[in-house]
């Protein structure tokens, strides 16, 4: 069987409201970071692929299986959706076993399946903690360790990191990448840390559509050339938010680190200097390109704000 | 499927739903359990022997003239238009509607009417304050002066009730004088004749345990109509309360599988309290049928339970699995209440089916009454237990258009 997925043209209403429009996409094994901002389609692709929505048009391939063969993609598909949770009054074994179940587990291979899961979640001392009980973190935990349960050739994971600390995103990033040797790892998020670090392919969603799909390392190049540095006072900031695109501000005392794109390279303030983008910069930067600064300001604001 | 099976019952027995439910349960059977009655010979000369409706078409008129000309003095009628209790009082013009049905029936102006009638009751024994002397007092009364009022030439049973249909109508419906209720006017003593033949039936026929188990069926379907129904609603939200749904969508399992091991789980919890009461209750038919010399029929007590209860409990749950599935709110605990009410509070508690999921009979022996309304109950049941694994299947349909997105207005799939 093929160990890759392949969309073409895949698309999706909500009533009138088009929310994938023709994504076409291949995924090989291996982690496959999908990003976008919140809204942008990736919940949706995330569930079209897991036939927990159907497509309006398109046709796709999951590692050899068309969107009809539910019965057999549920089977080979892990599913982790962005609110994971279990039943409040269920222990975390039970919960594990109560799923087991669901996938057809036998009772050996579930007893021994969970056991070797939930120590490499790091939750093998919470065999009798209620879920109810569970920090945010330790159900993401245990929200991946279910869905790798029954060994599953693909793995969706949808926003996994969202309202984790920083210590435990490392954490579950690490832990999924782990994961990822053997299968294909879809990783939806609007988080670009979390692509930066773990993600070699990514694809980037915009209101319902592909607008990047290849290498970090190429969307990185995209940016190259694009990205200055400069320090300036307060009364110069307000000029430079005006006619170019912040990525980042450092203030100390009265001046201000600043990064920001320029797509032209003209008109630069003095002393302005090249800088090396980072994942997040080239992100802004496609965006930008794409036409949708006033979006990207508004998305940076936001991406600031949590 | 077994595992799921025992998993889905353990996740009801570990809820606080569940004890609230036996609490319940609990509370309606010791309550109605104090009151199961004893089976004793009757003795003969005793001061009464209870009561019984009579089916003669003679004493159903008598008494159902009785009836109206009480209502009528009162000007306070009791109707059940919808199910539930209404009483109705006339205005000038429909009373004077009234007046010219009953002349019409007695033949007579409604003045010498109302005399007749007030002679009778006032020679009626006065209450006293002590109420078994009351009624012993009126029922030798009764049986050694039946109320009887003369008939209009001619006027045939049929006659009489298409009359009395016109009353019913005046009041709105749902009157005791619609046609199909007038026997429920009939109230005789029963003879001690009858209360013999009574004892004897209980014996012979029912074999004392099918009388019990009855009235015990009687008592269980009124809780079994509403009781399960949160548990059958409660499992749906269980998954969106705790946001399980979409992990369970994706999973393995067929829908088919989910829904039965989910619906025989809730099935078999809710039939728990009532097989733990039938066999506290076995043990106190077993004591009454031990002194009276007669030997358990334990197949025909669990026959009448299996039959009577397991289409009550399956159409409930069948209908409120569907409600939430579909709607993935509490609407199916609406929908049952309204159907619940309305069975309840219809037709004659005392021996109905008919096609109202609660099948009543509150009453202790009367076989040959049960045996009237046999058929009917059978078809009851039968239409039950179909109409439950119609609403399963189309359950099983909408759960898994639910897992594939097809009815993703009811749920939050389209966040995203």
């Amino acid at each position: 069987m093929e160990n890759e997925i392949v969309l073409k043209n895949i698309q999706k209403y909500y009533g009138k409201k088009q929310a994938l429009k023709n994504i076409s996409l291949t995924i090989h094994q291996g982690m496959f970071g999908l990003l976008g901002r919140n809204g942008a389609g990736k919940t949706t692709l995330m569930k079209v692929i897991s036939t927990l929505l159907p497509a309006n048009g398109g046709t796709a391939s999951i590692c050899g299986l068309s969107l009809k063969e539910r019965a057999k993609i549920r089977e080979m598909i892990g599913y982790l959706p962005q609110d994971f949770s279990m039943y409040g009054n269920m222990k975390v074994y039970e919960a594990m076993d109560y799923l087991g179940v669901l996938s057809g587990l036998d009772k050996k291979t579930r007893k021994q399946r969970i056991k070797e899961l939930l120590e490499r979640v790091n939750l093998q001392e919470n065999y009798t903690t209620k879920v109810k009980a569970m920090s945010g973190g330790m159900k993401r935990r245990l929200g991946i360790a279910q869905a790798v349960l029954h060994n599953p050739k693909v793995l969706i994971v949808d926003e996994p990191t969202a309202g984790l600390d920083p210590e435990e995103r490392v954490r579950f990033r690490n832990l999924l990448c782990e994961i990822a040797e053997d299968r294909i790892v879809i990783l939806s998020t609007h988080i670009v840390g979390d692509i930066e670090a773990t993600c070699e392919d990514i694809a980037i969603m915009n209101q319902g559509e592909i607008i990047y799909q290849g290498t970090v390392e190429n969307l990185l190049e995209q940016a190259k050339d694009h990205l200055y540095f400069v320090e300036v006072s307060k009364i110069e900031l307000k000029e430079i938010k005006e006619r170019f695109l912040v990525t980042g501000m450092l203030t100390k005392g009265t001046r201000t680190e600043v990064r920001f794109i320029s797509k032209d390279g003209k008109n630069l303030p003095e002393n302005a200097v090249l800088l090396e983008p980072n994942v997040e910069d080239a992100y802004m930067y496609l965006m930008a390109s794409m036409g949708n600064e006033q979006d990207t300001l508004e998305l940076l604001e936001k991406e600031g704000a949590k | 499927m077994g595992t799921l099976f025992l998993k889905e019952c353990k996740i009801h027995i570990k809820s606080l739903l569940f004890l609230v439910y036996i609490f319940l349960f609990s509370l309606f059977f010791l309550t109605q359990f104090w009151d199961f009655p004893v089976v004793v010979k009757p003795k003969e000369n005793a001061n009464g022997y209870g009561w019984t409706t009579s089916s003669d078409p003679k004493i159903i008129m008598n008494k159902t003239i009785d009836t109206l000309l009480g209502e009528f003095n009162n000007n306070r009628y009791r109707t059940y238009p919808i199910g539930f209790y209404k009483e109705v009082k006339l205005n000038e013009k429909k009373a004077n509607q009234v007046i010219e049905i009953i002349e019409e029936i007695i033949g007579l102006p409604i003045e010498e009417v109302e005399t007749l009638y007030l002679d009778y009751w006032n020679k009626a024994p006065k209450l006293t304050g002590d109420s078994e002397f009351d009624m012993a007092n009126f029922q030798k009364y009764e049986r050694e002066h039946p109320f009887e009022m003369p008939l209009a030439e001619n006027m045939t049973y049929e006659k009489f009730a298409d009359s009395l249909m016109k009353v019913d109508k005046i009041l709105g419906g749902g009157s005791y004088y619609h046609k199909d209720n007038l026997q429920k006017n009939a109230y005789i003593p029963m003879t001690y004749e009858q209360a013999l033949e009574e004892y004897e039936s209980i014996i012979r026929d029912d074999k004392v345990i099918g009388a019990y188990a009855r009235l015990f069926c009687d008592y269980m379907g009124l809780m079994l109509g509403i009781l399960p129904v949160f548990l059958a609603v409660s499992r749906e939200l269980r998954d969106k309360k705790s946001k399980a749904a979409l992990v369970i969508y994706s999973k393995k399992y067929s829908s088919l599988k989910i829904v039965f091991a989910r619906y025989s789980a809730i099935f078999v919890v809710s039939l728990l309290p009532v097989v733990i009461f039938a066999i506290i209750l076995l043990g106190y038919i077993g004591l009454q049928a031990d002194a009276i010399g007669v030997s358990l029929d334990i197949l025909l007590y669990f026959s009448y339970l299996g039959s009577w209860l397991i289409p009550t409990a399956g159409f409930t749950i069948s209908l409120g699995m569907f409600c939430s599935v579909f709607t993935g709110n509490i609407l199916g605990i609406l929908v049952q209440a309204i159907i619940w009410i309305i069975a309840i509070f219809s037709g004659n508690i005392e021996g109905q089916a008919g096609f109202n999921f609660i099948p009543r009979f509150n009453c202790f022996g009367s076989y040959s009454s049960f045996k009237t309304i046999y058929e009917s109950f059978v078809t009851n049941r039968i239409f039950y237990v179909i109409v439950s694994l119609v609403l399963f299947f189309i359950t099983v349909i909408v759960f898994e258009q639910k897992r594939k997105g097809g009815l993703e207005f009811h749920g939050n799939l389209s966040s995203n």
